[in-house]
């Protein structure tokens, strides 16, 4: 009985050894991945991209088109995500002020999409 | 002897509880793929996050900002690979500038990079569009300035977050006080270079090459600064056809450069699509020392 415990116990060491190996030290590495699964720091360099391009452009509808190129996530919540993130991280002040104007173009362009005079 | 054999058996269950726990973190899919890097995208994810990072670096000229977006993508010549997107872009109908900024990114990696502008604050420095989650700049460029003002009211940033970025793994983030002032523009990129007045043919020479003995036509086209012109259309007509193509596509020839293979015995009319004089080329021959071959023609256009 006590070679059963101790076989099957070396078998739960070998799969948690496995396991560590092939998680840790030599994990699968992904290829054809999609956007949405990118990890969060990158999600939020792309999205000050997208920020920067705006800055230059001053084309929102083009801004929103590429932001959802990070998935189905709505545009306005993506880019206040990213922006609690940058701001812990520790994004310039210049880079928030970006994300901060991307915002305001996003807002305004659900607003008001088709650029009418407001009366 | 019993004893002795005992011990195989552990040795057996380890050797197949390890097979087994690889077995499961390489070949059982996972449920979502997350936390993945630019890296492993999709190609065509991968040129669409390329042609953003050309787009960025035409608003914000930053090009060490630039290096370290395409080093996530870990191509192997990205000065090629920028290259080669643009002429693709441009073949398939891409957005124009798109294909430019691409080139333009592509012609810029070959030249040495300039230090980013450093603002009083030391803004510009920051790179922490690559930072890991855990705050500290991957290529370990100092985020010097936190704005505690700047916390993007509209936004609704809590006043927490912009806080826990004083006590960042980086020393030197500071907390400014001062209420950062209203969005200010970057300057931005002429992104159509050069639309008037058209161009003229400043200097029309024959190329004689013995040993590539290309029928090539060269074309240069430079600004009035007689530095090069990318993105601009050039147009071959000739008989029962007729090809567009752009300056800039081949970084390593220059920036205003592109060429155009002739066929011998056949006639041409090239000219700047944005306007200027035709000019009508065949192919010439060439001697030397008894030696005939196929030569070509070099053009500069430039601005008057």
């Amino acid at each position: 009985m006590s070679r059963w415990i101790g076989f099957i116990l070396v078998i739960l060491i070998g799969i948690g050894l496995g396991l560590f190996y092939g998680l840790t030290v030599d994990p699968v590495a992904f290829v054809d991945t999609t956007p949405d699964s990118l990890r969060e720091d990158y999600r939020a360099d792309y999205v000050l991209m997208v920020a920067e391009v705006y800055q230059a452009e001053r084309d929102a509808a083009a801004a929103i088109a590429r932001l959802a190129f990070l998935g189905d996530e709505e545009p306005l919540v993506l880019i206040q995500n990213v922006a609690k993130f940058a701001a812990d991280v520790g994004y310039t002040a210049a880079d928030l002020d970006k994300l901060d104007a991307l915002f305001d173009a996003v807002l305004a362009w659900y607003d008001n999409p088709l650029g009418d005079e407001t009366p | 002897m019993r004893e002795s054999r005992g011990s195989w058996y552990l040795l057996s269950g380890l050797i197949i509880g390890v097979v087994a726990g690889l077995v499961i973190s390489w070949m059982l899919p996972p449920a979502a793929v997350s936390n993945s890097a630019p890296n492993s995208l999709r190609p065509d994810y991968k040129d669409a996050y390329r042609a953003l990072v050309a787009l960025a670096y035409d608003a914000t000229g930053d090009q060490t900002r630039a290096n370290a977006r395409l080093a996530l993508l870990a191509d192997d010549d990205p000065a090629g690979v920028l290259a080669a997107q643009s002429q693709r872009y441009l073949a398939e109908g891409f957005s124009y500038n798109e294909a430019l900024a691409l080139a333009r990114l592509s012609s810029a990696l070959g030249e040495v990079p300039e230090p980013a502008p450093r603002t009083p604050t030391g803004q510009a420095e920051s790179l922490a569009t690559v930072s890991p989650l855990d705050g500290t700049p991957e290529d370990g460029l100092p985020s010097e300035t936190v704005s505690a003002e700047n916390a993007a009211t509209t936004l609704e940033v809590e006043s927490e977050a912009t806080l826990a970025a004083t006590s960042g793994p980086s020393p030197t983030i500071t907390l400014t006080r001062t209420p950062i002032p209203t969005f200010t523009p970057l300057p931005t990129l002429t992104l159509t270079p050069t639309l008037s007045p058209p161009y003229v043919l400043k200097n029309q020479a024959l190329v004689c090459e013995p040993v590539s003995q290309d029928s090539t036509i060269q074309i240069v086209v430079t600004n009035a600064a007689g530095e090069g012109v990318p993105g601009v259309e050039v147009i071959v007509q000739w008989p029962g056809g007729e090809e567009h193509f752009y300056t800039g596509l081949k970084p390593e020839m220059g920036l205003g450069y592109a060429d155009f293979e002739m066929t011998p015995e056949q006639t041409y009319t090239l000219h700047i699509a944005e306007g200027g004089e035709p000019v009508a080329l065949f192919v010439p021959e060439c001697a030397d020392g008894g030696q005939r071959y196929w030569g070509g023609w070099r053009l500069v256009f430039t601005h008057p």
